[in-house]
Formats: C-alpha cells, structure tokens, sequence
C-alpha cells in the first residue's frame, strides 16, 4: 500500500505548495496537438497541391480507423495505470475468426469475433487484477501465447470472398468511411462515459491513487478487471473494422500494433501511470501520426520518416512540457 | 450461522456499535490484541495511544477497509464485520483515515462526489448537480474561499485535510470515524473543526475521534478508551480524566517534565551567518546568526518560510540573493552533496516522503548519506557497514529484528529515530530539524527531546523548525519568528514562551 | 473463527520458516530445474553438454540486454529502445567488414561510441531532465529505427567479404566453449560484481527506491541515472556486435525479436519495475529460462503456433507462480 503512494510521489508532485501559473505558454501547450495538427496541415497543403482536400480526409479517416478503435481500448487502460501489448493480437485472432467464421452467417462472425476479444481480454484482467501480476509482462506473455493461437487458426493471411461487409467496410457517406463513423460513435461514446458517468469516474479514479479507492469504496480489481476487458473488446473491434476494410486478416499484423497503439495514446497527451486523458486525446494523437503519414506518402517521401518525426515531437513535446511545469518546482 | 445469531441476540444491549474481541495481525506484529468496545449513540468516542497503539486499524477494520483475523463488529445488533467499504458505507459508518484518501488529479466537486457514490445508484451524472452539491457542502461548512472546480493537487495541505474531513462528514453518516483529523491543521482550522463536531454531535451523531493528542480529546469527548500495543487499558469517563493519568494510561509510566539548562552562547565567531538571504521565491532578506551548540528555534506558521528556509541552507533551492557564511567562509552554489560534506544535514519533515527509503533495509538507509564511510575503494565494506549501523541503531535504541528488515515495517517512532540515524551518521556540525516529531507518540517524542539534549551537549549546533510551539519553547535558545518568508522578530531569555511567540506571528496575520 | 485462527498461526509458521524464504529467492530457478527435468525425460538430445552450450550461446545477447536493463530498472527507469541500439550496431559491424585486426578496432570502438552517445542522449533527456523514461525511450526508438530505414531502405544488410575475425567471434570455440559465450560470461561476472559489491550499485539502488529520498540525501540522482542508461545502451551496443559476428544477414524487422525478451527476463527473474530491488542472478535465471523454453521448444520439433503458444504459458506460470510464491510469504 504505501509502495504506491510513494510511486507517486517519486513522479514528481510532492510540493503542492507551489500553484501552478497559467502563462501563455501554459495555454499554447494544452493545445500542443491542435496546434502541430494545424501546422502540418498548412505544411503539407503547401508543398502538395492535392493535399488539402476531402479526399485525404477520407483516406486518412479510413487509414485511421482499425488502429484508433483499438487506441480507445489502450487509453482506458493506460487511464488505470496499465498497459496493454497484447492487442495486436488480439485485433489479428478477431481477424481470423471473423473470416473464418463467415460461412456461418454475418452476425454469428461479428458476435464470435467481440467474444473472442472480451474473452481474451477478460483472462488478461483476471491475471492482472486477481493475481497481482503487472500488467505489462502479463500481456507480453499473453501476446507470445496468441500470436501463437494466432498461427493455429490460420498459416498465412486468408480473404473475405464475395460478401457484402466488404462492401460496407468500404463505404463511404460524403467522403466519411462507415467504419470512420463506428470508430467516431464508439469515441464520442467512451468519452461521455469517461466524462460523464460514475464509471468513467471510477476509472480515473483507479488510475490516480489506489489507497485512496480502497478508502473510498471503489474495487480496485473490478475496475482493472472491466479495464481490459473494454481493452481487449475495443481490439477486436479493431480487428473486425480491419479486416472488413481489407477483405482480409493476417497472424502475422500484430507485433507492431501495440507500440503503435501506445505512442498514439501517449502522444495525445494520456500520461502514462494513470489518471489524467482522454480518448479524444487519443484520437487527436492518432489523426496527427496519420496525417504526417497521409502527407508524405503524398510527397513521395519514404515513408520511415513519419517514424523519425513522431520520435522527435514524443520527445520534444515531452521536454517543453518538462521545463513548463519544473518552473518553481524543486522535485518535479 | 447459529452461533453468531445468538450472539446477535445476546448483545442486544443500548450500544450503537460494539466491538467484540478483535484481533489483527500485520506483518507479524500484533496490531489489535483481543479489543472490545462498545460505543453509544450520540457521543464523542475518542481513542487515543501511542504510534502503533493500533488505533488506525481499528478505525479501518470498523469502516471495513482492512479485514480482521477474529472477532466482531457489530451495529445496531447486525455484524458487519469483514463486509466491503461500499456496505459499510451504505449502513451509515463513515471514515477519514491518516492517509489522504483524495484524488489529487480530479477536482475538489468530483473528490466530493465519489464520496457518496456508494449511494448513487444512476449511471451517467450530471457535473451541474455535483458542483452545486459540492458549493453547497462548502457553504454549509462555512468555506467561501475555495472554487470546487480546483483540482485537489493545487491546493495547500490545510485545505486539502479540510476537504478530506468534509467528505467524510458530507456522507450523511450515524457514526463518523476521524483519525488524526488535525494533524495539518493550524489552531484556527482545528477550531473550527471542533466547532463542526459539535454541530454533528448535538445532530445526534456518532463521532469516534481518534488522536494522540491529549488537549485536543479532552476538549471534545465524552468518553476515552486508551490503547497500547494492541491491547485496550481502559475506557475512562471525560470527567474522571486528566492529562497526567491518560499520559500514564498511554505510556504505562510517568514521564519527567524537563527543562533544558539554557547555556548563553557565547559571543564567539558564529557557526552560521547568514545575510540578506533570499530564494527568488518565498523568502527575502533573511539574516541571522548561528553559534555553535546553539539550538534555534523556527517559529511560524505552516507555510510561512519555515521550510524553505531549510531548504536554503541545505542547498536544496538555490541562493538567489545575499550571502551564507559557514564557519566564516562564503558558501558559493551549495548542494545537498557539498552541505554534507561541510557537515551540515537536514531532517525533512516527510518522513515517508523525502526521509527513509521505505522499500530498502535499515543498513541501506542509514548509510544513504554518506556512503564514503563505509567505502574500501570502489567496493562497500560489508563488515564496517554492519558494524557501523548496528552502532547507530543501538545508540538510538531502535527496536528491530535484523539489520536487513525493511525500513517500511518498523513502527513510526522506530522510523523518525531511524531517520535520526540517517542523520548522525553523516557526523553533522550542523543539524537542521523539520518537525521531529510530526506523527509520533507521546514516549518517542520524549526520547527524541533527550536526544536533541545529548547532542547539543557534545558540541552540535541544531536548527529546529516545529509547528509546535511547546516544542520550540522547551528546546531552543533563541527562536526567530518567520513571517510570510521574513524574520519578524528574534526572542531569547524569557521572552521565550508559548504566549509571546504565537501571539508575535499571529498578529500579523490578524492586521491583514 | 477457528479456521481463522488456524490459518493465522500456519501463517506464522511460514513466516519463521527458512524454507519459505529460500522457495521465495529461488521460485524461478525451481521452474526452471522442473523444466529441465522434465526435458531431460522428453528429449533424448536435451540433457547434453552440446545442447547446454548451444543454449549458452544463444541466449548471449539476450543475457547481455537483460543485464544493461537491470542497471536501469534498479536505477528506477525503463527502456523501450535496447532493441533499436541492438539492431544499429549489429548492422553498423557487418557493413564495416573488418577485415584486419586494425580495422576491427576501430569499427568496434565506433559501435560502441554510438551506442554510449545514444545511451547519453537517454540519460540525458530522463536523469537530468527529468522526462519520463517510457516515452523518451520510445521516442528515441522511433527515431533509431527510421535511422536504420532510412541508410538501409528496410533491405537486409548482409556481409560482403569473409571476415575472419568476425567469424571467429561469432563462431569460435575455446576447449568447446564458444567464443561469445566467454566474453558474455566476463561482462556478466563483472557486471554482477559491480551490483554487488560497488557503493555505485548501492546508489543506484537507492535512487531507483526512491529520487525525492535521494535527492535529501545528497545524492547526484540525475548523474546517476544517467549513468545506468549508458551502461544499458553500451550493453546493447555490445549485443548488437555479437549479433553481427554470428548472423551475416540482418534483416530491419530482427529488432522485433527482442522487442520484450528482456522485460520479460528481468520482470520473470524477479526484478522489480518500480526500481530498487533486485540481483544479476535474478536476471540470469529470467534469461536462462527463457533460453531454456525456446531450445525445448526446437528439441521437440513443435511448430511455430505451438512454440509460441508454450512459451507464453510457460512465461505466465512462472511469474504467477513467482508472485503468488512472493505473496505468501510476505
């Protein structure tokens, strides 16, 4: 119990004494996402004629989907002060089985492929919370464990044939993908419930301070349990957004998803450790990474450099925020 | 399930709650050792002994936050023993414990809607409702100076406490559980949290009260259990007690009241001096003088510089303006490091926080500060680290298993002397304490003002900061009083006493 | 209340009992000899000296990370980018070609200034600043990985002239035992002799316990976890050469191979995350174990799915078993 009290304070916010300033700066920095959003929007519709268009939005939105639907999961989890990596595997066993189990009917596929990503990630929240086992090597063993399970069901990547969810997985309502409006709804939904409901509540509250849960009430393991239970539903909803839209699924997609997943949620400024963000946040991460991505594909830019820009604006952003908020402070 | 329904029947007796037999383990320190109590409706239970008398966990196993081994709590003739907080809560017991149960991330109206949570039964709220509920608790406790819409980490520790005992209080509850509610409190917020439990009280609700400090029960209770080592001595009558027999119920002997032989320093070259010191933050123009086998006193309110100034001449917050002259030498950029090696150490006054290494064994955190003594080359001299620590946990008097106990399991006092060790055992010229004895009992604090004694006698200077003017008069030989981050004035000789100093600091305070 | 009072002084037998606290520092190594055991009985060619030093070999570079990452998670941080340093050198060494001793030198002093530069830049950035170490590292892994994108267009980087001293630390022997292993044992043995021993692992130590403690203690907390991040990267730089000697193509996506093994093979040994605690030897069996479960996993000829199906749940029994083994005895 008192491990955890002092785990915050060795983050940093023991002298309370000092109030924050809002400065200029401050405000600028809250709004850090938008405003790099903005710049690189400006950038790019300056060097590419096409760029500024609704046509990349539409693509973006499409390219950004699976992944987003995915990051709403690791947001919750990440807000209760865990982690996540082994929903790129789950988003691939969904995959699979979605496809696999097409013969059978549509909803049959649809219900078989949420259940297998609440199974997954309930066994993952039974380890974590009942046991005691921290969350990050539970899900790496977990992730070795279905990426095999993964390879059982199917060798190599397998196809949706002549289906109509393929249809509507590539839809399009003026310009906006249908499987951007799921992606949107389930994001407007989880954050009304984040911002609005006891549940919502309780997760932050989880998040920032166990000791004072077990105080007030609130089951610490029960939060945690539902945590990655949602964690492990949102990633198979990704998986079905993903393979819907590409008519197919693959055991071999899932090693680079959670990094990817996590830098998203981290660099919409969800803290890691818990308690403070959002999933529209999140979503602004995501949009940022994609757009960067959109717009040097559009530039004929390799695309590895989107991956040296998102290192260096985690890394800068990280660093401005750090000497904002050291100013006065003597242990932050 | 028989049993237990006969039990029922048999207790049916006037008492509100009784505790029966209790028994608790932790870490195989008994911390309840058959208790029983019985509490009536209506008064002011208060509960008092020593650090690890047990009192905390009988308060979180009445609230249900910690399970006991054996025995039985039961209210208004129902066991409810071992259920979840959220049913306990539900029954109408509400608790504030030792440690913050706030969350510093949300703001002061969620804090104060999770509070009552366990009677919310809908699924989405409204943020409208919970702020206004959250001004309307405010109000009603007569705080108008603070916006619920604060985040809980902004905002000083006083209020921080209040808004922990207000979300205790706001749950509507029969019996009210507090443990150590005034522990940051300053005088006038400590009157008016009494006025508060008086308010409740003649509401008719049950109040236990738990505390060590002996001026504060006897203001308020009805009745007294003490508690020590687990064990309940006795339940006492208010009337029937006094100061005297509940130090002596508490410690089970008497303690000797004692006045240190003031010795006038003398007018040598002074240890420190300090000239027109300031931070750039809190503090300006700080300038006094330090002789050697001097203890001065820091007086002042919580917040008024006390600590910061510590820090200032720990090195901690750098020297932004004036000088620091240490043994007649210009310190130029000190650090924690280099004040150290100068000799000078400071006891922060956050044990848990900023003092001991909690998750690391006793040898490790003694050695901490200067690990140069026990060093052989690049290597750790195991032998002399043994021996060396053992010295100072005997010279200290320490209770503990073995040397590589973790610093997490021993009691509170055991720790703050723990910390002494951490002290001594950089060979300090120059001691500057934080609140020595913040959070311990009465028979530690004893101990620690013997301490404070010996080792002025052997020659240490020391600077003490309490928020305890009782402390401050029996130890110090001169006391300065600080002033939002300014020396207001320097008392020595007879000037020295309780009334004078707090009255000195205080005035300000009320001119504004 | 009987049973409750039975178990509590069951449980204070355990707590007296020495057994208990030697299942508690050794749960790990019992996991594995159960494994070894069993093994031994499945596999004819498992229990052998051969098949002992061929686990010994490839769990060299594996054995290294894991003990760089033991400096950082004792100094109380986190490293996301040990792979990335790994993949870097081990490509930097093959496109060098050192041919003569001259040359080797040289390209092996580069790799490792580069990975002690990278290492700075992270201690740097965490230690002395302050940033949180999860998503610098991860930053710093970015931009390491796109680096490699960027000089090798994602294509394999293979060798193009023999190199024999490259072949000879990548393959040579010593009275059977191989090259790398050695030179891995010596950075071990010296590494487990500085946590230790050495009042600079003591430091460490109590900085990762707590950096506010450390920080009234005197300690210089940022010089010194900017130090456990050089240690680290250098460590990795060192694993990414020893790679380099023994695989002469390296494809980009290697980095994926090492993505967590050595989380998993501190956090299974029984190293703690939120610093402070912790041994090599804790380390080595987290290694050793999972050395241990891929060579059984090859031995018994499993495919793919089922390999990565037992190491998971071989992965997630020992560090249950590991903490609920610790809980008890708490």
């Amino acid at each position: 119990m008192n491990k955890e009290k002092i785990g915050t304070a060795r983050d940093g916010n023991i002298n309370n004494t000092v109030k924050k300033k809002r400065s200029v700066l401050g405000i600028f920095y809250n709004l850090r996402i938008l405003i790099l959003i903005i710049i690189v929007i400006v950038l790019f519709s300056s060097m590419s004629k096409g760029f500024f268009s609704l046509n990349t939005l539409n693509s973006i939105l499409s390219l950004m989907s699976a992944y987003g639907t995915i990051a709403i999961g690791q947001t919750i989890v990440i807000l209760i002060g865990g982690l996540d990596v082994s929903v790129g595997y789950i988003m691939s066993i969904s995959g699979l089985l979605l496809i696999k189990m097409m013969p059978y009917g549509v909803p049959v596929a649809v219900l078989i492929c949420l259940l297998s990503g609440i199974f997954i990630g309930f066994l993952n929240g039974l380890i974590i919370s009942r046991l005691r086992v921290n969350s990050l090597i539970t899900t790496i063993g977990m992730g070795f464990l279905l990426g095999g399970v993964a390879l059982l069901i199917s060798d190599g990547t397998i196809h949706i044939k002549d289906n109509p969810i393929v249809d509507f997985g590539n839809g399009i309502f003026w310009y906006i993908p249908y499987i951007a409006i799921i992606y949107l709804a389930l994001t407007a939904l989880v954050q009304y419930i984040l911002k609005r409901t006891t549940l919502g509540l309780k997760f932050y509250c989880v998040g920032a301070d166990r000791l004072s849960c077990t105080f007030s009430g609130i089951s610490n393991r029960n939060m945690e349990l539902f945590a990655f239970i949602l964690s492990g539903l949102f990633a198979s909803l990704g998986g079905f957004i993903y393979s819907i839209k590409l008519a197919a699924a693959s055991p071999l997609i899932g090693s680079d998803v959670p990094i990817f997943v996590i830098t998203a949620v981290l660099l919409g400024g969800t803290t890691i450790g818990g308690g403070y963000g959002d999933v529209v946040k999140t979503l602004s991460g995501i949009f940022l990474i994609t757009l960067i991505t959109k717009g040097l594909t559009l530039l004929n830019v390799e695309a590895y450099f989107q991956n040296m820009i998102i290192g260096v604006i985690l890394i800068s952003l990280l660093f401005i925020g750090r000497k904002l908020t050291t100013k006065g402070r003597l242990f932050v | 399930m028989s049993r237990l329904r006969w039990e029922g029947i048999y207790l049916m007796s006037d008492a509100l709650l009784q505790i029966k037999n209790l028994y608790k383990k932790f870490r195989g320190v008994q911390a309840l050792d058959d208790v029983s109590l019985d509490i009536e409706k209506g008064e002011v239970h208060s509960i008092i002994g020593e650090n690890g008398a047990g009192k905390s966990t009988l308060i979180k196993i009445i609230s249900g936050v910690v399970r006991a081994d054996e025995g039985q709590v039961i209210l208004r003739g129902e066991s409810i023993l071992n259920l979840p907080a959220a049913k306990i809560f539900a029954r109408g017991i509400s608790a504030s414990y030792q440690e913050n149960s706030l969350f510093d991330n949300l703001t002061i109206a969620q804090n104060l809607f999770i509070s009552s949570l366990y009677r919310y039964k809908g699924f989405n709220f409204s943020w409208e409702k919970a702020i206004s509920g959250a001004r309307k608790i405010l109000d009603y406790f007569g705080i108008n100076n603070v916006d619920p819409l604060e985040t809980v980490s902004e905002l000083p520790p006083e209020t921080r406490q209040i808004i922990e005992i207000l979300k205790t209080v706001s749950r509507k509850a029969d019996i009210l559980c507090l443990d150590e509610p005034t522990a940051s409190l300053t005088e006038s917020g400590a009157e008016s949290l009494f006025k508060l439990l008086n308010d409740l009280k003649s509401k008719g609700i049950t109040i236990i009260y738990v505390s060590h400090n002996l001026d504060e029960v006897l203001k308020i209770s009805d009745r007294i259990t003490v508690l020590r080592d687990g064990k309940k001595v006795e339940t006492i009558e208010k009337k029937s007690a006094d100061k005297s027999i509940l130090h002596q119920l508490m410690i089970g002997r008497e303690i000797m009241q004692r006045q240190r032989q003031k010795a006038p320093y003398t007018g040598e070259k002074p240890v420190l001096k300090v000239l027109n010191a300031g931070d750039g933050g809190k503090l300006h123009d700080i300038s006094f003088e330090l002789y050697k086998g001097e203890v001065l006193g820091l007086a002042g309110l919580v917040g008024s510089g006390r600590t910061e100034l510590a820090w200032l001449l720990f090195g901690l917050s750098p020297l932004k303006s004036g000088n620091i002259y240490y043994n007649g030498a210009v310190m130029p950029g000190l650090s924690p490091a280099t004040a150290i090696k100068k000799g000078i150490m400071y006891l922060p006054e956050e044990r848990k926080l900023m003092g001991l290494f909690l998750g690391q064994d006793l040898k490790v955190n003694i050695t901490s500060s200067k690990l140069d003594k026990i060093r052989r080359g690049i290597m750790i001299n195991f032998r002399k680290e043994r021996i060396l620590t053992e010295e100072v946990l005997k010279s200290l008097g320490i209770k503990y298993a073995t040397l590589n106990q973790l610093a997490l399991k021993l009691s509170g006092g055991n720790q703050q002397k723990l910390l002494f060790g951490k002290c001594l055992f950089t060979d300090p010229e120059l001691l500057i304490l934080d609140e020595p004895t913040k959070g311990i009992d009465v028979g530690s604090k004893e101990e620690i003002y013997e301490l404070i004694e010996k080792l002025v006698d052997e020659g240490m200077t020391i600077i003490l900061i309490s928020s305890e003017v009782e402390e401050i008069c029996k130890l110090s030989d001169r006391v300065l009083i600080m002033v939002k981050g300014k020396i207001k004035d320097v008392y020595k000789g007879d000037k020295i006493n309780e009334k004078d100093i707090t009255s000195c600091y205080l005035q300000t305070e009320k001119r504004k | 209340m009987k049973k409750i009072s039975q178990a509590a002084t069951s449980r204070l037998k355990k707590e007296n009992d020495l057994t208990g606290k030697l299942i508690r520092t050794y749960a790990i190594w019992f996991v594995l000899l159960v494994l070894i055991i069993v093994m031994s009985f499945i596999s004819p060619v498992f229990f052998s000296f051969r098949n002992f030093i061929t686990v010994l070999k490839n769990i060299g570079p594996l054995a290294l990370i894991a003990t760089g990452l033991t400096f950082v998670f004792l100094g109380g941080g986190f490293d996301l980018s040990q792979g990335a340093v790994l993949l870097l050198t081990s490509m930097l060494i093959i496109n060098f070609n050192p041919v003569t001793p001259l040359t080797f030198t040289g390209s092996l002093l580069f790799c490792l200034a580069i990975s002690i530069g990278i290492g700075s830049v992270n201690g740097y950035f965490i230690g002395m600043q302050r940033m949180n170490p999860f998503i610098t590292t991860l930053g710093i892994r970015y931009i390491i990985g796109a680096f490699i994108y960027i000089v090798t267009s994602g294509a394999v980087v293979s060798a193009t002239v023999q190199s024999d001293i490259l072949e000879f630390i990548g393959f040579g022997t010593v009275y059977r035992i191989p090259i790398q292993t050695i030179i891995v044992a010596t950075i071990i043995i010296i590494c487990w002799f500085i946590i230790r021993f050495t009042t600079y692992s003591r430091r460490i130590k109590i900085v990762g316990s707590s950096i506010v403690v450390s920080r009234f203690s005197g300690l210089q907390f940022g010089k010194i976890q900017m130090s456990t991040y050089v240690i680290n990267a250098l460590l990795a730089g060192i694993a990414g050469v020893l790679i380099g000697c023994n695989i002469f193509h390296i494809k980009p996506t290697l980095i994926w191979n090492y993505d967590f093994d050595a989380i998993t093979a501190c956090a299974v040994g029984g190293i703690s995350l939120s610093g402070g605690s912790g041994t090599i030897i804790n380390t080595l069996s987290g290694v050793l174990l999972i050395g241990f479960i891929n060579n059984s996993m090859v031995l018994l000829g499993l495919e793919e799915s089922w390999q990565l199906i037992f190491k998971g749940l071989i992965l997630l029994i020992a560090i249950i078993v590991d903490m609920q083994i610790k809980r008890r005895y708490e």
